[in-house]
């Protein structure tokens, strides 16, 4: 990441956005404006609020066994004016119990308000994902 | 040219699928990636050789024919070498005259006015669900 997005609000929104998926104690309340938007592009979900994304989190922290635990090979461009950017990276985990990890490619567009997000636009492997969920659909049964 | 000058150039001759033209804007060392490229299509192409004849091949074989442009939105980052264009590309397929609708966000990367990099983030599961192209 470069000096200039680390320092600007969208860098600092980002900074926070990392620390909310690595962290599972983590609470978005303190990473999105209240009237943030996060969607996800490729399968069509669109969270509206803090609350609906931080019900989103409660949920998927309580369901999924998969633990976060880096964001792997981040690149960062920054927009001019710094309320925007972009990230591209592998985030890495863990399934809980079990040694098997999990690489997914992702891709964010960002855009913040004072250095929370403002909105998301998160784009990540559908295809991956379906599988993913199968198998530890498959561990779980 | 920066990016967002070489995408403008580059938009028409895709949605034409002018290939003679592409190939053209197209770096001697580019890269063409498609990060979720399913199995049996390559994620990384270098060089322009390789990239054109992946490109001749996948443009001889679909039944794709692009419409429109929807939903863009061009990002232009604190490099002007580097632009991120979200949008949803509108395509007929002509095989079943099926109307497809498919998002799309690229990293698109040049240098000298030719395009270095072209990063193609796209949904695998509709192609499979859209037909081929």
């Amino acid at each position: 990441m470069t000096e200039s997005a680390v320092e600007s609000s969208a860098g600092v929104a980002f900074g926070r956005f990392q620390d909310l998926i690595l962290r599972r104690d983590a609470d978005p309340r303190g990473v999105y404006v209240a009237d943030a938007v996060h969607e996800f592009p490729f399968d069509g979900r669109v969270l509206r609020g803090v609350e609906e994304i931080a019900a989103q989190f409660t949920q998927g922290r309580e369901k999924s066994p998969l633990h976060w635990s880096k964001f792997d090979n981040l690149v960062v461009y920054p927009m001019a004016g710094g309320e925007e950017l972009v990230a591209e990276y592998d985030l890495l985990g863990t399934i809980a119990g079990t040694d098997r990890e999990v690489s997914v490619r992702a891709l964010v567009v960002l855009r913040a308000a004072d250095g929370l997000v403002a909105s998301v636009r998160e784009y990540f492997n559908p295809a991956q994902a379906k599988a993913l969920m199968e198998e530890l659909m498959g561990e779980r049964s | 040219m920066t990016a967002a000058e070489v995408f403008a150039k580059t938009r028409p001759l895709i949605m034409a699928m002018d290939m003679p033209a592409i190939f053209d804007l197209l770096a001697d060392d580019c890269v063409v990636e498609n990060p979720y490229a399913p199995t049996g299509m390559p994620a990384r192409l270098e060089g322009k050789p390789r990239v054109v004849e992946h490109l001749n091949a996948q443009f001889e074989r679909t039944t794709m024919r692009f419409e429109a442009v929807d939903s863009e939105v061009i990002h232009e980052t604190t490099d002007p070498n580097t632009i991120v264009v979200e949008f949803d590309m509108l395509a007929e397929d002509t095989r079943t005259g099926a109307k497809i609708r498919r998002t799309m966000v690229q990293i698109f990367r040049v240098r000298e006015d030719k395009i270095v990099l072209w990063r193609d983030y796209w949904n695998p599961l509709a192609l499979s669900s859209q037909g081929s192209g």
